[in-house]
C-alpha cells in the first residue's frame, strides 16, 4: 500500500469512526442535552410521536434539506403537530454547542429541538438508533476534518419504539402520510399492574438503605417504562442493575426499567431492583412501606412494599 | 420462503397511458425503471407494493433510463436514433416528448441535482450538459476518450471521467473550467470513478496494476493509492460514505476500504464475479451481486456473510431504496425483477413475465450515492 504525502496527515489526526453491526436492535435510547440547556431523554418525549435525525449543523446538503422536510411536515400537520417531536440529534459535539443547535433548529422550525452531549454520550445515542458516523481525515494542511453520518430519518412511536425509516430525499407528502395515519390511530393503553412487591428489611439500625423488589406486568398492546419511583418514608429511589462481569459482581444506576407488551418483568434480588436511600424512622417500626411508581406514559401506580428479611429464601404469597 | 408473482398480462397492461391505478409516477423514491430493448418498452416498478406498476411503450429502442426527480421526468437515451425522449412522470397519460441530439447519447446521467443531464458520446469523445427543461446546452466538450461512465460531483457543479489514453482523471465545471490529474501510468484500464456521499473523495481503481487510487476532489490531488486486490473494479461505496468496496472479477473478492483512514479493512471472497455492490439496512449491510446470479449480504463492519441467495439466471445491475429497506434486481433471460429484503437478508418478491433483457434498474432517488 503506498499513501502519498498528504495521507500522512491521517497518522496524526483525530479521526473516529463510529460503526453498528447489521443485526443489531433499534432501542432509541438517549441521555442528552437540548439546545435549551436542559438535560433530556428519550422519556422527555413520551407520548409523542417522533422524528429523530442524527446531522450536524455545518452539514452543506442533506441536514437542511432533512430539516427543511421535517419543518414543511410540521406545518402542514397544523394543530397536530403538538402530537410530534421533531429531533435534531448533533453529531459534531465540538461545534454543536448549545447555542449553535438552538440557533440551527429554530430557523426551520420552532418545535424542532436540537440535542448535543459529550462524544460517549452521542455515540451511545447512535449506536442506539443504529447511525454510522464518523470524521474523515483532512486532505491537506489547510483542510478540515470532514463528518459524514448515515442520512435516515426515523419515525418513533409515543413510547419512543421504533416505527420506521424514511430515506433521504423522501416526499414530505409520504412522512406526513405516515405520521397521519399514526395520528389518527386511538393512542394504546398500558395495562400495568405490579405484583408480589417487597422490599428487605434493613438489617438494624445502622444503615438507612434498603432494596426493593417486585414484577411489573404489561398486559397492554404498547410497551411500557417504569422511570420513576418515590416515597413518602424514602428520600431517595433509584433503579439499579447488578451484573456479573468478569468474576466481578458489579451495580450501576439505570434510567429506566422497559417492559414490553404482553410482557412480565421482575425486579429480584440478584438483576434488576430499586435502590432505596435514606430511610425513615418509621420504615424500622412498620412492616409496610407506601410506593408510587412512575411510567414514562404518566401513569402512576401506587403499591405497598412488604418487608421481609433477604435471608429468607420464601416470599410466596406477598401482594 | 418467497413469493413469486406472475404477471402474464404484462403486455396487455402496456398500452401507453392504459390501465393505471394511480395519477403518476413522480415519486422519486418510491418507482424504479428498467428497459427492455427488444421489446421497446420501459417497465415501470412500484417499489413500495414490489409489483409492476406500468410499463410504457416506445417507437424507438431505449438503450438507456434515467429519472429525474426534480423535473419529474423519465429520460429515455436512443443511441442510433441520436435522441431522447422524455415522459412527464406527473401527467397520468405519460406524455412523450422528443430531445433531439446532435451526437449519440452512449451514456446519460442525471445530476444530483436533479435539473441537467449529461450525454457522452464515446465515438465522437464528446462531453454535453443539458438543462433539460430549457432545452439549452450548459457544456460542449471535445477530445474525451474514455470507455467508462461519468461521475457528476455531489453539487452538480461538475463532472469526472477517466482517460484511456492518458491515464489521467479529468473534470470539468459548468464554467467550463477543466482540470487534469495523471493518476496511472497511459494506456491502463481505468474504472469510473466513484465518489463519497459527500463528494469529497473519489475512488478510482487500475485493473492492469491492480492499484486503488484516492482522490482529494476539492483540490484535486491524489491523496493515496491503495493495493486491495489484483484486478480491482469500479468501487461502490455505502451510502453514509463510510466504506468502499473494491470487486476483483478475478478473484470473486469484494475488499472494503475504510474512508476514514483509508485502510483496507476486510477481503472476502464471494460466489461469483461481483457484479454490483449495494448498501442498505442503514448502512450496515452491503448486498454483492454476482453476474452469474449469487446475491451475498454482508456485516459491513465485520465483513461477516449474513446470508446467500441465488437469483434464477443473469442479474442487471439493481438498486436499493433510499430508505435502505429493499434492494430490486432485474434477472435479464429470465424476466424476473426481485426483491430482497435488506434488513433480513431475505428473499421477497419475485415478478415474472416481464421483458427477457431488461437492463439495469434506476431510480432518482435511491440509496447509491457515489457512482
Amino acid at each position: 500500500m503506498k499513501i502519498t504525502q498528504h495521507l500522512l496527515l491521517v497518522a496524526t489526526s483525530l479521526i473516529f469512526t463510529h460503526s453498528i453491526l447489521a443485526d443489531e436492535p433499534i432501542d432509541g435510547r438517549f441521555t442528552l442535552v437540548d439546545h435549551n440547556g436542559t438535560d433530556v431523554s428519550e422519556a422527555t418525549y413520551d407520548g409523542k410521536l417522533r422524528l429523530v435525525f442524527f446531522g450536524f449543523t455545518n452539514c452543506p446538503i442533506i441536514c437542511p434539506t432533512t430539516m427543511i422536510e421535517v419543518a414543511q411536515v410540521m406545518k402542514q400537520l397544523g394543530d397536530r403537530n403538538k402530537e410530534v417531536q421533531p429531533i435534531f440529534i448533533s453529531i459534531d459535539p465540538e461545534n454543536d454547542t448549545v447555542d449553535v443547535l438552538a440557533a440551527y433548529v429554530q430557523a426551520f422550525h420552532p418545535s424542532i429541538v436540537g440535542l448535543t452531549g459529550d462524544p460517549d454520550e452521542i455515540a451511545a445515542a447512535a449506536r442506539s438508533f443504529n447511525v454510522t458516523y464518523g470524521k474523515t481525515p483532512p486532505s491537506s494542511v489547510d483542510e478540515a476534518s470532514e463528518v459524514f453520518h448515515s442520512s435516515y430519518l426515523y419515525l418513533m412511536g409515543r413510547n419512543g419504539e421504533f416505527i420506521d425509516v424514511f430515506g433521504y430525499g423522501a416526499r414530505p407528502a409520504v412522512i406526513l402520510a405516515r405520521l397521519e395515519e399514526l395520528l389518527t390511530l386511538p393512542v394504546a393503553q398500558a395495562q400495568i399492574h405490579v405484583t408480589e412487591a417487597w422490599a428487605s428489611k434493613p438489617v438494624g439500625t445502622g444503615t438507612d438503605v434498603t432494596a426493593a423488589f417486585m414484577c411489573i406486568e404489561n398486559s397492554g398492546s404498547v410497551p411500557i417504562r417504569m422511570v420513576d419511583a418515590s416515597s413518602p418514608v424514602v428520600k431517595r429511589i433509584e433503579i439499579h442493575r447488578i451484573q456479573h462481569q468478569d468474576g466481578v459482581v458489579r451495580m450501576r444506576r439505570v434510567d429506566s426499567i422497559s417492559v414490553a407488551a404482553n410482557q412480565k418483568v421482575c425486579l429480584e434480588p440478584d438483576g434488576l431492583h430499586l435502590m432505596l436511600v435514606g430511610l425513615d424512622e418509621v420504615v424500622y417500626t412498620e412492616s409496610n412501606i407506601p410506593l408510587q411508581i412512575k411510567f414514562a406514559s404518566g401513569e402512576v401506580i401506587q403499591t405497598v412494599l412488604v418487608q421481609r428479611s433477604l435471608l429468607d429464601d420464601s416470599h410466596q404469597g406477598l401482594p | 420462503m418467497f413469493l413469486r408473482v406472475t404477471i402474464p398480462l404484462i403486455f396487455a397492461l402496456g398500452v401507453f397511458g392504459e390501465a393505471r391505478a394511480c395519477a403518476g409516477f413522480d415519486d422519486g423514491a418510491r418507482y424504479a425503471f428498467s428497459a427492455s430493448v427488444e421489446a421497446r418498452r420501459v417497465i415501470v416498478i412500484d417499489m413500495e407494493e414490489q409489483s409492476l406498476a406500468s410499463e410504457i411503450r416506445l417507437d424507438l429502442a431505449p438503450d438507456l433510463v434515467v429519472a429525474s426527480d426534480v423535473l419529474k421526468i423519465l429520460i429515455i437515451a436512443h443511441r442510433s436514433a441520436q435522441k431522447l425522449t422524455l415522459i412527464d412522470l406527473r401527467d397520468s397519460d405519460l406524455p412523450q416528448i422528443e430531445y433531439p441530439l446532435v451526437i449519440t447519447p452512449d451514456y446519460i446521467d442525471v445530476s444530483p441535482i436533479g435539473e441537467t443531464v449529461a450525454i457522452l458520446d464515446r465515438g465522437r469523445g464528446v462531453l454535453e450538459i443539458h438543462a433539460i427543461k430549457r432545452r439549452d446546452i450548459l457544456l460542449h466538450v471535445t477530445g474525451i476518450s474514455s470507455s467508462a461512465d461519468l461521475t457528476f460531483s455531489a453539487d452538480g457543479s461538475s463532472v469526472y471521467w477517466v482517460d484511456d489514453k492518458t491515464g489521467g482523471l479529468n473534470s470539468v465545471d459548468l464554467w467550463s473550467k477543466r482540470n487534469f490529474l495523471q493518476i496511472a501510468e497511459p494506456g491502463q484500464q481505468l474504472s469510473a470513478m466513484s465518489r463519497t456521499a459527500d463528494g469529497l473523495l473519489g475512488f478510482v481503481s487500475n485493473a492492469d496494476s491492480g492499484d486503488v487510487y484516492v482522490i482529494n476532489l476539492r483540490g484535486f490531488d491524489l491523496i493515496a493509492t491503495l493495493r486491495v486486490a489484483p484486478n480491482p473494479g469500479r468501487p461502490w461505496g455505502t451510502a453514509d460514505g463510510r466504506y468502499m468496496f473494491i470487486p476483483d472479477g478475478s478473484q470473486n473478492t469484494i475488499s472494503a476500504i475504510s474512508t476514514a483512514d483509508l485502510r483496507h479493512r476486510y477481503t472476502v471472497k464471494v460466489d461469483d464475479r461481483p457484479l454490483s455492490i449495494h448498501s442498505g439496512w442503514l448502512d450496515t449491510v452491503i448486498a454483492v451481486v454476482g453476474a452469474s446470479g449469487s446475491v451475498v449480504m454482508l456485516d459491513v463492519e465485520s465483513g461477516r456473510v449474513l446470508a446467500s441467495h441465488r437469483l434464477s439466471d443473469h442479474p442487471r445491475e439493481g438498486i436499493v431504496t433510499s430508505d435502505s429497506k429493499t434492494l430490486a434486481v432485474p434477472v435479464a433471460n429470465s424476466g424476473e425483477f426481485v426483491f430482497l429484503n435488506m434488513r433480513t437478508q431475505s428473499m421477497g418478491t419475485v415478478l415474472q413475465g416481464l421483458p427477457y433483457d431488461l437492463g439495469e434498474a434506476s431510480m432518482a432517488i435511491s440509496n447509491n450515492l457515489c457512482h
